[in-house]
């Protein structure tokens, strides 16, 4: 582009005329200066004509010439009369008229004349013999001795001869005069014609180049209409394109959110078969394989989990949901699963809470643990000695921020260099890759971590040096809630009587989800019939009568919704059975489709005891009733009591309870924080635990998520509920392998108690009773094999039992 | 009445009073005692001849003389002029008109308005170079405009209205 000043000229002309307009415009803006000035000369030189004129025409020549021949006619005429009729007036009037001849010869001077007029060729002669005439008569006509007398009629007759003699030239010089003016003026005329025709051309010629200059200025306003025009269309397409883009991630995220939904079950299947598989008599070569197996398949979940997190975080479906939450609680419920990870790594975790934390604020509970669970996982990850700790404060309000709690996680770990640090959240970046290859990981957790703690107002801050540990800090706003004075007591979720118990039917494809379920309302003291998809539900009530259909939305051959509407199509009074929606999808249009489907009321995943005790109470009338009639005084000890709630002041900011394990630290301000020796508060069990035992008998990440879900304490319950010293589900399997019963009840009972203590985490145990069940799904078991049986389960239990006691997930 | 004229015209009493007040009533003009060299005719107040006041050049070097120098078309350089301003001169005679019509010695004649007294110092020259002018240079009398003091006054118009060899003045 040749011209930068003026690229939208050239751009509006394209390729082919990359100057052409713009070096247009500045010929014809040249010319038209041109043009200006022309114009400018011409009147300049019009009006010193004009002033020329002015003074030559001061008095006319020609009268001048015209009016000295009249006076010299004049003075001929006065002259013949006074020879004739010699007397003193007529003397007088000669002299008078003499004076007057005299002065007119003046006005023929040629210092008047040349300026106008080249020289004439008689004037000089004309004007001596003037001359010469008045030396001769001035003598004559002067008053007193020497003039001449009335009477010399000889003098005044010389003198009229004279002036006779005279006339011809003057007459001949007059008419010279009078031509030469003549032509002076039409000279003249001729200049103010041209100057008029130059003025007159100039003046087209600028009108022209004006004309030439709108024309080329209305193009450029065109062109750059044109531009504007064709620009406005290109950022229509653009927007469009971006909408189409938008919509594809969307349905991209979308996809993958189903995906990694999907993939999940047949995960956990895989896994399952792989821990049944690690239970079976293997080589030392197979069984190292089959861990290598395990491992990349436990990874791989991770991974789906991550991902899942993030397609609804790009579909822009990540949200909070803000409640009151209690914080001190949570910490404690964190602080305590995490602690249990953390010492089967041999590491103490800190926990300090500042006084000033609050004990109640409005935040999503849920996700604050979800941050806090992988930022302690990270630390404890990348910790292989030292410490890790957990402090939580409020940061003041300054400088225009609002108060915030921030929530650090610090250990002594290996560190970040500063290029990792600015990688850090980039997605699929973890450290470099040899940290990757050390310890896994897929580093998706930071960012939606992240991407949370900024949907609740805040954000993560990272401070590390190689080999100095790391620090990050979790700042959220801080939305303070009035405790309420009656806090309502949260609905029990202790076993009701069981002539309250009711038929409760859970339709749900997931068999985790299918034994959680079955776990939580067998422990509140219900009976449960499961099905695996709608279909069945819906067959299964045809037959039977139920208090409570709990529904999974989403299954193979029949889904929640048509089934539902398939229900409401029985006839009564199955189709007044309540029925609730059990959906991840948490969103308002999911809501509406189940509302419209029939269903009574939306459960969403995970489920929550509290929510469910709720909703049994809503739709069987009878518990609401027995509650209200027969309040907390007959709660059993399995609801595990609060610790003193720590009230306003200088409390030690943890409420220490009964209910915390005593290995995990618990630091008041009043003293300086200490890490107290994992010293029992209460007799245990003396147990030697192999370092990694504990990971290898509990899934440890299975029981966060339960502990995300129904909180440590309702993980205790329902665990508690399992591992009783005298275990009715573990007595039902025993009683099956008993050699006096039917071999064919063995599947079952083992199927069945395999997904109860699977769905808690306790995964040594259920693949043990998972590798009975289908070695009894072969063959029958021989005596000798159930005993074998038995025998193994029993050991299983109680060394699980025990494990769950040193951890502190069952109370002793 | 220019107020500036009452000291002049009370002058021009006294002297008439000590010179012929024995033997002759008194009278707003004097009767001029030189040759008559401008006669003033129409309408006009103060007469001291039938039907129009006579000036000799005494009279009118008696009125406030007023000089300046200026270039003009007659004469290759520029010349002092002196005497009375018009307006004087059309004030001792009682002018009312609103044109001039001046006449020279060889009959020419032009109109001047009066109008053109009262906006410049239009002198009625009666010497040139603080000399009497002779009739063969222009005078007795000359009307001159102080053309070098506004660009307008250097025009055909006001050149032609510089009567010379002025006579008579009518007032129209």
């Amino acid at each position: 582009m040749e011209q930068p000043a003026a690229p939208g000229v050239a751009a509006a002309e394209g390729g082919e005329h990359p100057a052409g307009p713009g070096r247009w415009l500045s010929l014809i803006g040249l010319v038209l200066v041109l043009a200006f000035a022309g114009v400018a000369w011409v009147q300049s030189r019009a009006l010193g004509l004009l002033n020329d004129t002015v003074s030559y025409q001061g008095d006319s020549l020609v009268w001048s010439f015209y009016q000295l021949e009249a006076e010299t006619l004049r003075l001929r005429q006065v002259l013949d009369d006074l020879a004739d009729h010699p007397q003193a007036s007529g003397l007088e009037a000669v002299r008078d008229r003499y004076e007057l001849f005299v002065s007119r010869i003046s006005l023929i001077d040629p210092h008047r004349t040349r300026a106008v007029l080249s020289d004439l060729p008689r004037q000089a002669e004309v004007l001596a013999a003037l001359q010469a005439f008045v030396q001769h008569a001035d003598p004559l006509l002067a008053e007193g001795e020497g003039g001449a007398r009335a009477g010399d009629a000889r003098v005044w007759h010389d003198l009229v001869h004279r002036l006779d003699w005279l006339a011809a030239p003057m007459r001949e010089l007059a008419l010279q005069v009078n031509q030469a003016v003549g032509e002076q003026v039409t000279r003249r005329n001729e200049a103010v014609r041209l100057q008029n025709r130059l003025a007159i051309g100039l003046t087209v010629f600028q009108s022209l180049l004006t004309l030439a200059f709108a024309i080329i200025v209305m193009r450029q306003i065109r062109a750059l209409h044109q531009r504007h025009h064709r620009l406005e269309q290109l950022a229509q397409h653009l927007q469009e394109a971006r909408a189409d883009a938008e919509q594809a991630s969307r349905a991209k995220s979308a996809f993958l959110a189903n995906m990694s939904h999907e993939l999940r079950t047949p995960f956990n299947g895989l896994l399952g078969m792989l821990s049944l598989l690690e239970a079976t008599p293997l080589e030392a070569q197979q069984r190292a394989h089959l861990a290598t197996a395990r491992e990349s398949g436990r990874h791989l979940l991770a991974l789906l989990n991550d991902v899942l997190d993030i397609s609804t975080l790009e579909s822009g479906r990540l949200e909070v949901h803000p409640h009151d939450v209690d914080l001190r609680g949570l910490v404690h419920d964190v602080a305590a699963l995490m602690g249990t990870h953390a010492r089967a790594k041999g590491l103490p975790l800190h926990c300090e809470v500042a006084p000033e934390v609050p004990q109640t604020l409005r935040a999503d509970g849920k996700r604050l643990k979800q941050i806090l669970f992988n930022l302690l996982g990270n630390a404890i990850k990348f910790t292989p000695g030292g410490e890790v700790r957990l402090e939580v404060a409020v940061r003041p309000a300054a400088g225009g921020a609002p108060e915030r709690l921030a929530l650090q996680v610090s250990d002594t770990g290996i560190g970040m260099d500063a290029a990792t640090l600015a990688r850090l959240f980039q997605r699929f970046s973890q450290g470099d890759a040899s940290i990757q290859r050390r310890y896994g990981g897929t580093g998706l957790g930071l960012e939606i971590s992240r991407s949370l703690a900024r949907l609740m107002g805040g954000d993560i801050e990272v401070d590390s040096a190689p080999g100095q540990g790391s620090r990050f800090t979790v700042t959220i706003a801080l939305e303070r809630v009035q405790a309420p004075a009656e806090a309502a007591p949260p609905p029990s979720t202790a076993p009701v009587p069981a002539a309250l118990s009711a038929e409760v039917l859970v339709t749900d494809d997931h068999p985790v989800n299918r034994s959680l379920m079955q776990a939580i309302l067998q422990h509140l003291g219900h009976r449960v019939h499961l099905c695996e998809n709608g279909a069945e539900a819906v067959e299964w009530l045809r037959q039977h009568r139920c208090d409570l259909v709990l529904m999974d939305v989403h299954m193979p051959v029949m889904d929640g919704l048509a089934a539902t509407r398939a229900i409401r199509a029985l006839p009564p009074p199955a189709c007044d059975v309540p029925v609730i929606a059990l959906t991840a999808d948490a969103f308002d249009a999911a809501r509406q489709r189940a509302l419209e489907a029939g269903m009574n009321d939306f459960i969403t995943k995970p489920v929550q005891v509290p929510v469910v005790v709720e909703a049994l109470r809503r739709f069987v009338p009878r518990l609401a009733a027995a509650e209200d009639s027969s309040p907390r005084a007959t709660q059993p000890v399995l609801q595990p009591e609060p610790g003193p709630a720590p009230g306003p002041g200088p409390t030690p900011t943890v409420a220490v309870s009964a209910a915390v394990p005593a290995f995990m630290p618990v630091s008041s301000p009043a003293s300086s924080p200490m890490i107290t020796s994992p010293a029992p508060a209460a007799p245990r069990p003396r147990l030697r635990v192999r370092r990694g035992e504990i990971a290898e008998w509990l899934d440890l990440e299975a029981i966060a998520e339960i502990c995300v879900t129904v909180g440590l304490e309702g993980y205790r319950s329902l665990l508690a509920g399992l591992l009783a010293e005298s275990s009715p589900a573990l007595d039902e399997l025993l009683r099956a392998l008993d050699p006096a019963a039917d071999p064919a009840a063995i599947r079952g009972a083992a199927h069945k108690f395999k997904g109860a203590v699977a769905s808690l985490g306790l995964k040594r145990l259920a693949a043990t009773a998972k590798a009975w069940e289908l070695a009894s799904a072969e063959a029958p078991l021989e005596a000798g094999q159930r005993e074998q049986a038995a025998q193994a389960l029993r050991d299983g239990f109680q060394h699980t039992r025990a494990l769950c006691l040193r951890v502190g997930y069952l109370l002793a | 009445m220019n107020p500036s004229f009452a000291i002049p015209r009370r002058r021009v009493l006294l002297g008439a009073a000590l010179a012929a007040a024995l033997w002759r009533p008194a009278s707003a003009l004097d009767r001029p005692q030189g040759r008559v060299v401008l006669t003033i005719g129409g309408l006009i107040g103060e007469k001291n001849a039938a039907a129009r006041a006579e000036f000799d050049m005494a009279m009118l070097a008696a009125l406030p003389q007023h000089s300046f120098s200026t270039r003009t078309p007659w004469y290759p350089a520029a010349r002092k002029f002196t005497g009375p301003l018009l307006r004087d001169v059309l004030a001792a005679v009682g002018a009312k008109g609103q044109t001039l019509r001046a006449v020279a010695l060889n009959d020419y004649k032009v109109t001047l308005p009066v109008e053109d007294c009262k906006r410049y110092p239009v002198v009625l020259a009666r010497l040139m170079d603080d000399q009497p002018m002779p009739v063969r240079d222009k005078g007795p009398l000359f009307i001159i405009y102080p053309f070098d003091s506004d660009e307008a006054l250097r025009s055909e118009r006001y050149y032609s209205r510089s009567a010379w060899q002025l006579k008579h003045i009518e007032v129209e």
